[in-house]
């Protein structure tokens, strides 16, 4: 035990083991593993013998959380194991407790389910036996990962190449790896390992607080950590000031009317945001909700062009419980915000840019999936606008929608701030919080109130440019559209994002390899039980893993028509002999598509494909799939669509490639 | 889920969201549309004094047909009541729609305003006007012949029950 220090170099691991079975007295018994070789599979045998166990149990172990407090996590795979001599390491015993009661499956509510027990719910209705059989044979390859993390990043798409299931990619992001990308004073000397990292992989949650931080451009480039101590500390005394202000304000009544709508509007928000997870819950008093509330008056008061939108609460309540600090995490919203607030302006424009995009990828994914769509009036995809306002996250449970996010936020090319991270518009800079007050000198109106009813003005029916209508298409669209508006300031950004994308593409080329044929290529694809039951057989146009079993009928006219429903209509399986003829325009660059988030269109996609059956199966009409959507809310799969998601970037890329290589732009850089 | 003349009819409802920036999100729900909801709050000025240009939006992107009901809401605060009934009703009237005070809160009217909205639509499809067989309506026959009406957009300034941005 000379390193004790070092997991890796550990050679024994002191376990105590607590077994539980329901009422009766807990049973309890030591033993020592050999960390270096003890797989998940192994320790299962290893208890179920020591306690002579003959049935299905759980396993989990103590670790703390960002609290100090003592908390028990599942313990479900090799990860685990990991992680959890990681967390014993400068304990005397690792403490184990073993369940005779297998793990809930019928839990109600998706917001309170822990991460980490999320190798509970994505089993399903599988047995757990099987699933453990899985995810040993997953695991050793991602063991082999973890334990050289940090090397070579060769060593780690190899193990993609190895690992034909294809849904392991990588660890965690752990501490101990976060810190290879850092120099001995904490400069980030590897961003876009950092950042490949982080996509294959995410971050472990007591490390999310830190690296957030680096994924929303909270701090200006080259940093020394030294450095970025000093500067949060002073934003963080920045912010403070700022909230003061308003709320002696606020406490003295001294407010404009106006000012008094959007406090409320924040509150009525604030008060139904993600109040079932353990973070929010409870009492509207609850310091957290109230810290939410803080956070986002404070924003909307100082950035009055933005001012407060539904959805912000939502886009900060998940960066408030990781940087569990609110003045920090303020400072993150800023950063996110520098990229989002387009999807809160009346103009619509990023929004609308997104939905042609989507309908754009959709069409050339899945050209009969887009023909069902119009054929239902749907291919506006309105009813994904939650996704795309909210970039995914009500989509999932809040712990799994932070893997996610993660992960999109990952491949989006960084975008440091100059200087420093502004807390303020400029406009509020000059006038300051007087503005906002009643006692304004201003005769007429404050400043800010003035900015309001333009923001409203914008937005009237009489004067508002149109929006994307329904009728609106991608006829319009053409690919010069998206040369057009790149001025040199995104230009930089789009060679930025060029550079990273490349070396996501290296990495995970191999992986897209599965999909057989090129973006453009339009093909009808095959059904998709043929996908489900072989892996290793190559697959068709869409890799995907539906949700629902379909069995061969979805695709062949149903028999017997006998409701008026179908009467007025041709059965959808009918577009399956529909010539697509029509070419759709090009994919635009990775620095326009999506608004420049080209990972969130990849991650609705792989939401839509993966219902994608089950929609076709049961005719819905437009009304049925906002509504199966809607129902859908906080339980959809993040693994499986994170891993759909990536595929399609995966694919998106080599289709840029392609684009690049055709116009003999020289090739690759 | 509601009955008419001894007639089942399911009612479609969605709850659209009344922020500005959701403008362009909201006009989408108005198309398929059979009827609407327009809600103010009463306690509110400003959420009356915006209702012309709600309507204007209403009956620029939906059917001519549409039925509009409009409702003053939170009934309940008497005291803190900003907009007369009686101005309401003037407006109702003027603007040809059916007008009615509620409160979510205590649920005063709250179903009658709904099933007063689907009567209404059920007697347009009977004198007529909606084409039951054009889906377009938002009207769709289920199955053992009964009718079925959906998409009750409801928006405006008032809270309506259900709540939820997008």
């Amino acid at each position: 035990m000379a390193a004790f220090y070092g997991v890796n170099n550990k050679e024994v691991v002191r376990i105590k083991v607590k077994k539980c079975d329901g009422m009766i007295q807990p049973e309890y018994k030591k033993l020592c593993v050999d960390p270096q070789i003890t797989s998940f599979d192994m320790l299962q045998r290893l208890l179920a013998k020591a306690f002579n166990i003959q049935q299905d149990f759980t396993i989990s172990y103590l670790a703390r959380d960002d609290f100090g407090r003592e908390v028990y996590l599942s313990l479900l795979s090799d990860w685990d194991i990991d992680a959890a001599f990681l967390s014993a390491h400068m304990e005397p015993y690792l403490r184990l407790k073993v369940d005779l009661k297998p793990f809930e499956d019928t839990l109600e509510d998706w917001d309170v389910v822990p991460t980490e027990e999320y190798n509970s719910q994505t089993t399903g209705t599988k047995s757990l036996s099987s699933t453990f059989l899985d995810k040993s044979l997953l695991g050793s390859i991602t063991g082999t990962i973890s334990s050289q993390v940090g090397k070579t990043m060769s060593q780690v798409s190899k193990a993609i190449e190895d690992n034909r299931y294809g849904n392991a990619t990588k660890t965690m992001m752990t501490d101990a790896e976060f810190h290879n990308f850092l120099d001995s004073v904490g400069h980030l000397v590897q961003p876009q390992q950092f950042r490949l990292s982080v996509y294959q992989g995410g971050i472990e949650p007591s490390l999310r607080k830190v690296a957030w931080r680096h994924l929303l451009n909270v701090y200006p480039e080259g940093f020394s950590g030294k450095e970025r101590f000093e500067y949060l500390k002073r934003k963080v005394n920045e912010y403070r000031r700022i909230c003061d202000e308003w709320r002696d304000l606020y406490a003295n009544g001294e407010f404009a009317e106006e000012i008094k709508v959007v406090i409320n509007m924040v509150k009525k928000d604030v008060l139904r945001t993600d109040r079932l997870h353990p973070y929010f819950e409870g009492s509207d008093d609850n310091q957290n909700v109230i810290s939410l509330f803080n956070l986002l008056v404070t924003y909307a008061l100082t950035h009055p062009e933005v001012s407060y939108c539904q959805g912000m609460s939502d886009i900060a309540s998940p960066i408030l419980v990781v940087q569990n600090d609110e003045a920090h995490a303020y400072v993150c919203f800023c950063g996110i915000m520098r990229r989002l607030r387009g999807n809160f302006s009346c103009d619509g424009v990023a929004m609308t840019t997104k939905f042609q995009h989507l309908s754009l990828f959709l069409q050339h994914q899945d050209p009969v999936f887009h023909a069902y769509m119009k054929e239902h009036q749907a291919d506006d995809l309105f009813f994904c606008y939650r996704w795309l306002l909210l970039e995914m996250k009500r989509e999932f449970p809040l712990d799994n929608a932070m893997y996610m996010l993660e992960v999109m936020w990952s491949s989006i090319a960084p975008d440091p701030p100059q200087d420093e991270l502004p807390l303020v518009d400029p406009i509020y800079a000059e006038c300051g919080m007087k503005a906002l007050s009643m006692a304004s000198p201003s005769p007429t109106t404050s400043v800010y109130i003035q900015l309001l009813s333009q923001r409203r003005r914008r937005s009237a029916p009489s004067s508002a440019k149109p929006v994307a209508t329904p009728c609106d298409d991608m006829k319009t669209l053409n690919p010069d559209d998206f040369v057009e508006i790149r001025d040199d300031s995104t230009a930089v950004l789009q060679e930025k994002s060029v550079i990273i994308d490349r070396s996501l593409e290296c990495s995970i080329e191999d992986k897209t390899n599965d999909i057989a044929q090129p973006l453009a290529d339009l093909q009808i694809n095959e059904s998709s039980a043929e996908i489900e039951t072989s892996h290793a057989q190559r697959p068709s146009l869409i890799p995907v893993q539906r949700v629902y079993d379909c069995d061969s009928s979805a695709t062949s006219p149903p028999s017997g028509l006998n409701s008026c429903e179908e009467a007025t209509e041709s059965p959808p399986s009918s577009i399956e002999f529909v010539k697509v003829t029509e070419k759709p325009a090009l994919l635009p660059p990775p620095s326009e598509f999506g608004a420049r988030n080209p990972f969130l269109i990849c991650l609705s996609l792989a939401l839509l494909l993966l219902h994608r059956d089950h929609i076709i199966h049961n005719h819905m009409d437009y009304n049925e799939l906002a509504m199966h959507f809607d129902k859908m809310v906080r339980k959809q799969n993040v693994y499986r669509v994170v891993q759909q998601a990536q595929s399609l970037y995966g694919g998106y890329l080599k289709y840029q490639q392609g684009l690049l290589d055709r116009q003999g732009g020289g090739g690759k850089v | 889920m509601i009955t008419i003349d001894g007639k089942q009819i399911k009612l479609q409802i969605w709850d659209t969201a009344g922020q500005e920036s959701f403008r362009s999100i909201t006009r989408s729900y108005y198309r398929g549309a059979a009827g609407a909801l327009l809600v103010y709050d009463i306690t509110r000025r400003d959420t009356f004094n915006h209702l012309t240009t709600w309507l204007e939006d209403a009956r620029q992107h939906s059917s001519s047909n549409m039925v509009i009901m409009l409702i003053g809401n939170k009934s309940d605060l008497e005291a803190r009541r900003d907009v007369k009934k009686e101005e309401g009703e003037a407006f109702a009237r003027e603007h040809g729609l059916v007008f009615m005070e509620t409160s979510a809160k205590t649920a005063a009217n709250v179903e009658e305003a709904f099933i007063n909205t689907a009567k209404e639509i059920y007697q347009k499809i009977q004198d007529g006007v909606f084409d039951i067989n054009n889906e377009a309506n938002g009207i769709k026959i289920g199955p053992q012949h009964s009718t079925s009406s959906q998409g009750l957009p409801s928006g405006g300034g008032g809270a309506t029950p259900g709540g939820g941005c997008c």
